[in-house]
C-alpha cells in the first residue's frame, strides 16, 4: 500500500507546471509584453515604481525574443492569454487594428487630458488608424553614420562630417579599404530595411510605398538608382560583399573593428557604448546626403489588447509609462530615444564617451516607416529580390521592377 | 474463475488507462485532426473555414514546395547511404582486436549527445566565409573563400556533412551490436576453408548484418526525411541559399508558425506522411529480397 | 607483416575519424574563451591569447540561461518519470493481462510509430493553446508523457520474463498490480534505464516543440533559447559558443557517467527492432 502512495506522489509531480497560474488575492495582475532584453531591466524598474504608487496592481513582464514575438502574440490572442499591455510596431499595427484586436484609446486620452502633441508626430500618426488612436508613442529610432576614429587615423583619412555627401563617404571607404589590410570601408546592413534602403531610397528622393498605400515606389528611377548605388559600394570595393556582412552582421563587424563605418540605429548605441574596447574612439555623424538628407523613423507604441480583463489598470500603467517622469528615466538610461520630445536630450547626455547628438538631429528631417495592412507579405518579396541584387545575381533594375509588380498586386488585394 | 477474468480485465484497463488517454488525446485524435485541418484555412486570430482541396491545389503549383521536396530527396539519397556506409566501416573496424574500444565508441557517440542548436552554432561558425576555420585550412591548398552555407550550390552539401556527422555514432553502435551477434564459429570455419578476410566480409559479415542494416536504414531514412533542426540553425532566413536547402519540414514550420497559415501547413504534413508511408512500405516489401532472415 | 600494417591502418582510420568527430567540440571550447576580436582574426589562433572566462558569465547575463536550464531539467525529468510509470504499467498489461480488445488497441498504438511527428504538431499546439497552457512548463512535457514507443519497448521486455516468477506471486494471492509493482518492474531494470536514457536525450535536445510552445524568454528551454540567440540581429560568436557548451554540458556529463548504459541501451533497440 505504501508503494501506491509513492506512485501517487510521482503522479502529482505532473501538476507542478499547473501551479503556474497566479492565485494572488485582491491584486490585479497586468501582463506587459515586450521583446528587448536590453530594455527589460529598465522597465522592471519602472514597473516597480508604478507598483509602489499603485499597491493594488502588480506588473508581470513577459519578454519574448523578437523573432517569436508576433507569432506568440497571435497565438496568445487566440488563446485568450495575451498580455494586457503590449509593444506594438509599424509593420503590425494595421493588421491588429483591422482585426479589432486593440482597444481604442481616444476616450481615455481625452478623460485624462493627455497632450499627444508632446510626442513625435510621425510616431503618433503611425498608431492612429482611421482617425482612432490605438497606441501611445513610446520611442523613436533614428539612423546615423558611426565611424571608428582609430581606423580613420591609421589610414590617414579625415573624419566624416555632418554635411558629407554619399560620394564623400564612398571615397573615404574605398581609400580605407585599400590602405588597411583586413579592414573594410563601410558595412551597411543590407538585410535590415530600417537600417539601410528605407533611408537611402528616400535620400535619393524616391519612396517605398505611396501615400495612399496603393502603389509601390520601386518602379521609379530614383529607387532603382538608390539600390544600384548600394550595390556599387560592393563592386567598387568600399564595402565587404553581402555574404560577409550577412554571416557576421554589420554591427558585429564594426564592434570587432573589421570595418571603419556603418549605418546604425539609435537602439544599438547602448551596447556599443558599454564596450570598453571601442567606446573610446567612436564618432557619430548624420547619414551622408544624396539628394536629400532624410532618415526613416520608427517607434514602438504602447497598446492595450482587446481581451484584457483590466482595461482601467492597463491604461493607468500606460499613462505612467508615457509620462514625462518615466520618459526622463528611460532617456537617462540610454536604452532608447523617447518619443516624448522634451525628454529626448537626456538620452544623448547619457552617452559620456560617444557624441550621439547626430541621432537627435536626424529626427528633424524624417519620414515614417513604410507600412500597410499586410506589410509582412510585400516586405518579404522585397527582401528576397533585393538579396539577389546584393549577391550580384540580379541587376538592380530587374529586381526593382519585379518588386513593383508583385508589391502592387499585394497592395491591390489589401483593399 | 470468473472472478479471475474480471480481475484481469479490471487491472488491464486500469493500467493502460493513462497511456490510452494520453495517446488518444495527443496522438490518435490529432492524427485525424491534421487531415481535417488540411481541408480548411485557419484564420490569423482563430476560426476555420472549409476550403476543400484548395490547400493541396496550392501546394501542387507551388515552386517552393517542389524545390523543398527535391532538396529533401537529395538529403536522403546522399546522407543515408553515405552515413550508413561510414558507420558500417567504423563498426567493422571497432569489432577487431584493438585496444581503446570504449574510448573510440565514446568519441564517435559525442555528436549524438549534442543538441542541434549547439552543433548548428559551431558548424555555422566553422563554415563562416571569412573567419571560419574550414576556409582557412582550405586556403593552404589554394582554395578561395567559399560561403558554404549561403552559396546556393554548396549549401545543401554543407548541411549533409553535418547531418552525417551527427548520426554516425548512433548507427555505429547499433551495427556494432549486430556484428557482435554473428557467431564466431562461422568465421573460424571460413578460415579453415581458406577464405580471405575480404571474402569473409562479403559472404559472412555483410549478409548476417542485413537485419541491423535494415533497421538502421529505415530509422535513418525516416529521420532524414524530417530534417529541420540543423537547417533552421545554420541557414540564414535572408540567404539566397534558402531555396536550395529548405526541406519539406522547414517549409512546414515556416507556414505553420511564421506565416501562420496552419491549414496549408497541415496539408504539407499530410503529404509528407504519405511519402514516408509509401517509402517505408516499399522498404518492407523489398526486405525479403536482401535481408537475411 | 601484413597483419601489422593492417592493424596500423585500422588505428589510423579510427583515430582520423575520431579527430573529425571531436574537432567541432574542441573548436567550440577554444572559441568560447576568446574575445570577439580575436575570434575573427586571420589566421585563427589555436589558443586564446587572453582567456575570457568572463564569456561564461556574460552568457548568463545576456540570456536567462539559469531559467532555460531549470525549464529543460524539470520538463525532461517529469517526462522521464511519466514515461517510466505510464509505459511500464501499460507494457505489463499488454504483455501479461487478458482483456477484450487488447490486440486491437495495441495495434492502434503501433501505427502511431509509423507516422512522422509533424502530423501531430499543429493539433497538439492547438490543444495546448485551448487549455491556456501556451508558454508554461506543462506545455513542454505534456504530450511527451505518453509514448507508444516506450510502451512497445517495455512490453517486449516484459514478455521475456519467465512466467514461473509470476506464478509464485499469484499463488501468494497478489493482484495484477502488486505483481507488476513488486515482481515484474524490478526485473526489467535494464529496459527502464534504456527508456529513461532515450527519453532524457530526446527531451533535452528537442527543438521544434519547445520552440513553438514556449516563446517567453523565461519559459524557454536550452535548445530553443540557444536557437533564438542565434537568430538575433547581432551575434557575438564567443558568447554563442559558451552558451552552446553550457547547454550541452549537463547531458554530456550524464552521458560520461552512464556511458555503458547509453551504449548498451541504444544497441539493444536495434536487436529488438
Amino acid at each position: 500500500m505504501k508503494k501506491i502512495w509513492i506512485l501517487l506522489l510521482t503522479l502529482s509531480v505532473l501538476f507542478v507546471g499547473c501551479g503556474d497560474k497566479n492565485n494572488k488575492e485582491d491584486k490585479i495582475v497586468i501582463k506587459y509584453g515586450l521583446w528587448d532584453s536590453v530594455q527589460e531591466p529598465v522597465f522592471r524598474d519602472l514597473a516597480d515604481q508604478f507598483e509602489k504608487e499603485n499597491p493594488n496592481i502588480e506588473i508581470e513582464i513577459e519578454n519574448t525574443p523578437y523573432s517569436q514575438y508576433w507569432t506568440k502574440l497571435q497565438a496568445s490572442s487566440t488563446g485568450g492569454v495575451a498580455p494586457d499591455v503590449i509593444w506594438m510596431n509599424g509593420p503590425s499595427i494595421m493588421k491588429y487594428t483591422e482585426h479589432k484586436m486593440l482597444l481604442p484609446l481616444d476616450e481615455m486620452v481625452k478623460k485624462d487630458s493627455i497632450d499627444l502633441g508632446k510626442y513625435v508626430k510621425g510616431i503618433k500618426e503611425l498608431y492612429n488608424y482611421k482617425g482612432v488612436q490605438y497606441g501611445i508613442p513610446k520611442d523613436v529610432d533614428s539612423q546615423a553614420l558611426w565611424y571608428n576614429k582609430d581606423l580613420f587615423d591609421k589610414a590617414g583619412v579625415p573624419y566624416p562630417k555632418n554635411d558629407w555627401t554619399w560620394d564623400d563617404m564612398k571615397k573615404a571607404a574605398i581609400e580605407i579599404q585599400s590602405k588597411l589590410e583586413g579592414v573594410y570601408g563601410i558595412a551597411i546592413p543590407f538585410y535590415d530595411d530600417q537600417g539601410s534602403f528605407y533611408n537611402i531610397i528616400p535620400q535619393n528622393d524616391g519612396f517605398i510605398i505611396s501615400e495612399g498605400k496603393k502603389t509601390s515606389g520601386y518602379g521609379n528611377p530614383e529607387a532603382i538608382k538608390a539600390i544600384q548605388m548600394m550595390r556599387d559600394l560592393i563592386d567598387e570595393k568600399a564595402s565587404p560583399d553581402y555574404t560577409t556582412i550577412l554571416e557576421n552582421k554589420a554591427t558585429e563587424m564594426f564592434q570587432s573593428e573589421k570595418v571603419a563605418m556603418t549605418y546604425q540605429g539609435s537602439w544599438r548605441a547602448s551596447p556599443l557604448n558599454s564596450d570598453e574596447k571601442i567606446n573610446t574612439h567612436i564618432g557619430v555623424v548624420k547619414m551622408p546626403k544624396i539628394k536629400k538628407s532624410t532618415t526613416v523613423v520608427h517607434g514602438i507604441g504602447y497598446a492595450i489588447t482587446k481581451g484584457t480583463k483590466h482595461p482601467e489598470a492597463s491604461w493607468e500603467f500606460i499613462k505612467f509609462l508615457a509620462s514625462k517622469k518615466a520618459n526622463d528615466f528611460i532617456a537617462k538610461s540610454g536604452i532608447t530615444i523617447p518619443a516624448y520630445v522634451e525628454s529626448q536630450n537626456l538620452w544623448a547626455s547619457n552617452y559620456k564617451n560617444i557624441d550621439v547628438t547626430a541621432h537627435i538631429n536626424a529626427l528633424k528631417d524624417n519620414i515614417s516607416y513604410p507600412v500597410s495592412l499586410d506589410t509582412a507579405k510585400w516586405s518579404h518579396v522585397q527582401n528576397e529580390y533585393l538579396a539577389q541584387v546584393w549577391t550580384g545575381t540580379m541587376s538592380a533594375e530587374e529586381a526593382c521592377k519585379k518588386i513593383k509588380v508583385e508589391m502592387d498586386e499585394i497592395l491591390k488585394k489589401e483593399k | 474463475m470468473k472472478n479471475k477474468k474480471t480481475e484481469q480485465a479490471f487491472w488491464g484497463y486500469l493500467l493502460i488507462m493513462p497511456v490510452f488517454l494520453g495517446l488518444m488525446i495527443f496522438y490518435i485524435i490529432p492524427f485525424f485532426q491534421n487531415f481535417y485541418f488540411s481541408f480548411t484555412e485557419i484564420g490569423i486570430f482563430g476560426g476555420s473555414t472549409w476550403v476543400g482541396l484548395d490547400n493541396y491545389k496550392k501546394i501542387f503549383v507551388d515552386k517552393e514546395f517542389w524545390q523543398s521536396l527535391k532538396n529533401t530527396f537529395k538529403y536522403v539519397i546522399i546522407a543515408v547511404p553515405l552515413g550508413i556506409s561510414i558507420s558500417t566501416v567504423l563498426a567493422v573496424l571497432l569489432n577487431t582486436k584493438i585496444k581503446f574500444k570504449g574510448l573510440f565508441r565514446t568519441i564517435y557517440f559525442l555528436p549524438v549527445i549534442a543538441m542541434a542548436s549547439a552543433s548548428g552554432a559551431v558548424w555555422k561558425w566553422i563554415y563562416n566565409k571569412d573567419f571560419g576555420i574550414l576556409n582557412f585550412c582550405l586556403s593552404f591548398f589554394g582554395f578561395e573563400h567559399i560561403s558554404w552555407l549561403n552559396n546556393p550550390t554548396t549549401s545543401l552539401y554543407a548541411v549533409v556533412v553535418v547531418m552525417i556527422w551527427m548520426k554516425i555514432g548512433y548507427n555505429m553502435i547499433i551495427l556494432l551490436a549486430g556484428l557482435q551477434s554473428i557467431p564466431k564459429s562461422l568465421y573460424e570455419a571460413a578460415k579453415i576453408d581458406g577464405a580471405s578476410e575480404i571474402r569473409q566480409f562479403f559472404f559472412i559479415t555483410l549478409p548476417l548484418l542485413t537485419p541491423s542494416l535494415f533497421f538502421v536504414g529505415i530509422m535513418t531514412l525516416i529521420s532524414t526525411f524530417q530534417v529541420f533542426d540543423i537547417i533552421y540553425m545554420m541557414v540564414n532566413k535572408y540567404s539566397i541559399a534558402i531555396n536550395e536547402s529548405t526541406s519539406v519540414v522547414s517549409l512546414f514550420y515556416r507556414y505553420a508558425f511564421e506565416f501562420n497559415e496552419k491549414g496549408y501547413a497541415s496539408a504539407l504534413a499530410a503529404i509528407l506522411f504519405f511519402i514516408i508511408i509509401m517509402i517505408t512500405l516499399l522498404q518492407f516489401h523489398i526486405k525479403k529480397k536482401w535481408v537475411h532472415e | 607483416m601484413n597483419k601489422k600494417i593492417g592493424k596500423f591502418m585500422i588505428y589510423f582510420t579510427l583515430i582520423c575519424g575520431g579527430i573529425l568527430s571531436t574537432t567541432p567540440f574542441v573548436w567550440m571550447l577554444v572559441t568560447s574563451l576568446k574575445t570577439m576580436g580575436e575570434s575573427t582574426q586571420i589566421p585563427p589562433t589555436m589558443f586564446p591569447s587572453k582567456v575570457m572566462w568572463n564569456n561564461y558569465v556574460e552568457v548568463f547575463k545576456l540570456l536567462p540561461f539559469g531559467k532555460y536550464f531549470i525549464n529543460t531539467l524539470l520538463s525532461t525529468l517529469i517526462m522521464v518519470i511519466g514515461q517510466l510509470v505510464f509505459c511500464s504499467m501499460a507494457g505489463y498489461a499488454f504483455a501479461r493481462l487478458q482483456f477484450w480488445g487488447k490486440k486491437k488497441i495495441f495495434l492502434v498504438f503501433l501505427t502511431i510509430l509509423m507516422v512522422p511527428g509533424q502530423i501531430y504538431l499543429i493539433p497538439q499546439y492547438l490543444i495546448i493553446q485551448k487549455l491556456g497552457l501556451l508558454n508554461s512548463l506543462t506545455a513542454l512535457f505534456l504530450p511527451g508523457l505518453f509514448s507508444a514507443f516506450g510502451t512497445f519497448l517495455l512490453k517486449q521486455f516484459f514478455e521475456t520474463i519467465p512466467r514461473e516468477l509470476e506464478e509464485a506471486a499469484i499463488i501468494d494471492g497478489c493482484n495484477p498490480f502488486q505483481i507488476y509493482w513488486r515482481v515484474m518492474l524490478p526485473l526489467i531494470k535494464p529496459a527502464l534505464i534504456t527508456l529513461a536514457i532515450l527519453t532524457a536525450l530526446y527531451g533535452w535536445n528537442s527543438l521544434m516543440w519547445p520552440l513553438i510552445v514556449n516563446t517567453s524568454a523565461s519559459k524557454m528551454t536550452l535548445s530553443a533559447g540557444l536557437a533564438s540567440l542565434a537568430g538575433q540581429r547581432t551575434t557575438n560568436i564567443p558568447i554563442m559558443m559558451a552558451g552552446s557548451l553550457v547547454a550541452m554540458a549537463p547531458m554530456l556529463i550524464f552521458f560520461i557517467i552512464f556511458q555503458k548504459n547509453f551504449i548498451e541501451g541504444i544497441a539493444s533497440t536495434g536487436s529488438k527492432g
